[in-house]
């Protein structure tokens, strides 16, 4: 059967890299691959029909003949560090589809609403030769943001009845998108939700080549998808022209290259004897103390 | 990185019924694992595929339908197939006698209803670890 015999090794590959331990070949290999990927982040609130709306888009790829790969990552959780993974549920149509590599993704310690490993996933799948690589953020909160760092286009999903228009005017998650769906479209709420957006939109003066747009949806019913669909493509088009897409792109391996810093400085912490921890705490406290102390000194003087 | 164990948790066949399921689903994730849950009326080939495509240890089924003897020989069948060698357990209404036959087959454990969670915890550790 095809596809399967690919997906064992794209499967290993993954595999290494949650257990820290990333193909050595995987940046060369992706090199060749990656101009031709575009990577699709999918972000908003818990709820608000991001898995079912990925999975329509899927099949809408799919249909095209593209190679997707959807790494679909949900929270681990904070006491027992495991993770209840379910977004594969939202995406069964296709879910036999030669062309299909779905993952799913504990964001273990991670809390831009992604995983630390998600720049080498990524890679991976480029590696693998996934065209549309479709990322499903955690359910995000106003300042959940890592996906800025990663994708090329960026789906920001809501839904009607979150909110009155103060909260669209609020910084952080309403800035990143390049795409706004309102999902639920059939939901009370809908037409003011619809002129809040669009107000917020015609207010804005930027010399970026691509204006934001807006597209209704129904995930559940299929609606608005092809919209969607068509969005992203106009999105992509216009950033490979103006060459913004490559400085997205600068800009995603400088975040990669910091992401395998960190963890390599995580790595390290770990390895320091707990037993050294006690001491460590003292010396800190004593530290401490020497700073406020100066600080109150420096603060009596004026 | 310690890699946490991954569990596919599926339900193959045509019963709707996944309360079971759910329950194990989040005993394994206060464990510590992270399980992956397939949703309803999955065939063998989606349950094969998505366990293949998500790197787990581990295969759990939750079959009420009857039909697990066919279920369970054909997703057994595909695993060697694939060439997935992955221990494979089941829960669910399994009748005493069919429960030597699952094992011949390859199964490697049968929880009936009841089998307190810890259990199944432990027996996935123990098969993972080896």
């Amino acid at each position: 059967m095809k596809g399967w015999e690919e997906d064992r090794a794209l499967a290993k590959a993954l595999n290494e890299i949650e257990k820290g331990d990333p193909p050595l070949w995987l940046p060369e290999e992706r090199r060749s691959n990656a101009s031709d990927s575009w990577v699709i982040g999918v972000t908003g609130s818990p709820g608000v029909g991001k898995s079912t709306l990925v999975g329509g888009l899927v099949d809408l790829l799919l249909s095209e003949e593209h190679e997707v790969g959807v790494l679909a990552v949900d929270p681990t959780s904070p006491f027992s560090h495991g993770a209840f993974l379910g977004d594969r549920i939202r995406m069964q149509q296709n879910s036999l589809h030669p062309n299909l590599f779905i993952r799913s993704v504990g964001s273990h310690d991670c809390v831009g609403g992604l995983s630390e490993s998600i720049f080498d996933m990524v890679c991976a799948m480029e590696a693998y030769q996934k065209k549309y690589i479709i990322i499903e953020t955690v359910g995000a909160g106003q300042s959940d943001l890592d996906i800025m760092y990663i994708a090329d286009c960026i789906l920001l999903v809501l839904s009607p009845g979150s909110g009155d228009e103060v909260q669209i005017y609020k910084a952080g998650i309403m800035e990143i998108a390049d795409i706004y769906a309102i999902n639920k479209s059939d939901l009370p709420g809908i037409e003011k939700m619809v002129r809040d957006i669009q107000e917020l939109l015609m207010a804005e003066h930027s010399n970026e080549p691509w204006k934001r747009k807006l597209i209704c949806t129904q995930a559940l019913r299929k609606k608005g998808i092809q919209d969607l669909w068509a969005s992203i493509q106009d999105h992509q088009r216009i950033m490979r022209q103006s060459e913004k897409a490559n400085r997205k792109r600068e800009l995603r391996d400088r975040k990669h290259l910091e992401a395998i810093l960190q963890q390599k400085i995580k790595q390290r912490l770990e390895q320091v004897p707990k037993d050294l921890y006690p001491s460590f705490h003292e010396h800190m406290a004593t530290c401490m103390d020497t700073w406020y102390a100066k600080i109150s000194r420096e603060g009596e003087k004026v | 990185m310690d890699r946490r164990i991954r569990v596919l948790v599926g339900k193959p066949g045509l019963d709707g019924h996944d309360r079971g399921a759910k329950v194990i689903a989040r005993s394994l994730r206060d464990a510590g694992m992270e399980v992956i849950y397939t949703g309803l009326r999955q065939t063998p080939e989606m349950i094969v595929r998505a366990a293949l495509q998500e790197g787990v240890d581990v295969i759990g089924l939750s079959i009420l339908s009857g039909a697990h003897l066919r279920l369970c020989e054909r997703i057994i069948g595909l695993l060697r197939e694939h060439q997935q060698d992955l221990p494979v357990f089941v829960g669910g209404i399994i009748p005493q006698e069919d429960i030597k036959l699952l094992k011949e087959m390859g199964i490697i454990e049968v929880f009936g209803p009841g089998t307190p969670t810890i259990q199944v915890i432990d027996k996935i550790r123990e098969v993972v670890a080896v």
